[in-house]
């Protein structure tokens, strides 16, 4: 049956170029886990294994950075902003429409939604935030503000690039 | 009443009987057919995707204005349906009425018939006939049309995230290179 041989063709089709939208997605994943670790490591390098227990929470616009200090070793990690009452921030919808179609696309797009955002202005964000912590936080330890600012310091290619 | 009115009586009711067998029948037979074609596709679909590309369909679902098809992937079993959209309702309704055959509203979401919503499902042994027809008259030349559309959609899509994957990586290059120095 010609209408078989037609059919099946484009389901296959349309196959690989789902799957194709999945393995961009898990590389977007991917990468999220190689910038998270690398901030990590220069928040690690910076603590010297002082005695300091500190949550830090940076607003990066839509994204926060969390720099976690349980007095053993530093973690860093990025999440979304959680949802307000009445308000939802703007990279919900991003996220939606990355990974539209998909079972959960809030989930399946979020790492690329916080890409994209960290890039064009989430790393920005983060380093006026990281300014202002340093400036106003009066009882943040010496150790703590040598991490923010080490991270800060990284962030600043970043920030170039989106600029240029 | 004579047994020759009763029997003037049931031949009339006899005649209607029998248009109604021969309208089930037709019906049988369409379903049947369309279990066929269903069984050919998903053969066809298992031969071009192999086992992995089977076990990584999840549910695929595309649909014409009277016609859905959903192809479904469980391990390594595939499963291929044909089934109405609500724009085939009214021609259900109609067919069923003319040919003396229920048309009814069900508790339950019938597998091939159709689904308004949650709470509104209809059933009716003409659907499979009247799929059949929208099938040949065209409609299985706009599912693939559908699915043509979709994949193009997709790819575009692709290329817009290929795109932002690239910006970022490039964005963040440096850190990278300085975390190798």
């Amino acid at each position: 049956m010609e209408e078989v041989e037609v059919l099946s063709e484009k389901i296959k089709e349309l196959m690989e170029a789902m799957v194709e939208r999945e393995d961009l997605l898990e590389e977007a994943g991917r990468i999220l886990k190689e910038l998270k670790k690398l901030f990590q490591n220069v928040a690690r390098e910076a603590w010297r294994g002082g005695a300091s227990r500190e949550t830090v929470h940076l607003d990066g616009g839509d994204i926060l950075m969390t720099i976690e200090i349980p007095g053993s070793a530093v973690y860093l990690s990025f999440s979304v902003k959680p949802r307000d009452c009445d308000k939802e921030p703007e990279i919900y919808s991003e996220m939606r429409r990355l990974a539209k179609g998909f079972r959960y696309p809030e989930d399946d797009g979020m790492p690329l939604a916080i890409l994209h955002y960290f890039v064009r202005r989430g790393a920005a964000e983060l380093v006026k935030s990281i300014d202002e912590k340093i400036r106003e936080e009066k009882e943040l330890t010496e150790e703590v503000r040598r991490v923010l600012a080490e991270v800060k310091n990284a962030l600043a290619p970043v920030v170039l690039a989106a600029k240029t | 009443m004579s047994e020759d009115e009763i029997e003037k009586l049931l031949q009339p009711l006899e005649e209607v009987v029998e248009k109604v067998k021969d309208s089930v029948e037709v019906c049988v037979r369409a379903e049947y057919v369309l279990r066929e074609f269903e069984r050919a596709l998903a053969h066809a679909l298992c031969e071009r995707l192999g086992d992995e590309g089977v076990r990584a369909l999840g549910e695929l679902s595309v649909e014409t204005e009277k016609v859905r098809l959903t192809v479904a992937g469980h391990e390594t079993r595939l499963t291929v349906t044909f089934s109405a959209t609500p724009g085939m309702k009214k021609d259900a309704e109609r067919l069923a009425a003319r040919v003396g055959l229920y048309f009814r509203r069900t508790s339950y979401p019938p597998p091939r018939g159709i689904r308004e919503d949650d709470f509104k499902n209809y059933d009716s042994p003409v659907i499979a006939p009247l799929i059949l027809e929208h099938l040949v008259e065209g409609g299985a030349e706009r599912l693939a049309e559908v699915l043509k559309n979709k994949a193009a959609e997709i790819e575009g899509e692709n290329a817009l995230l290929g795109a932002a994957i690239r910006t970022v990586e490039k964005a963040i290059s440096p850190l990278v290179l300085a975390s190798k120095l």
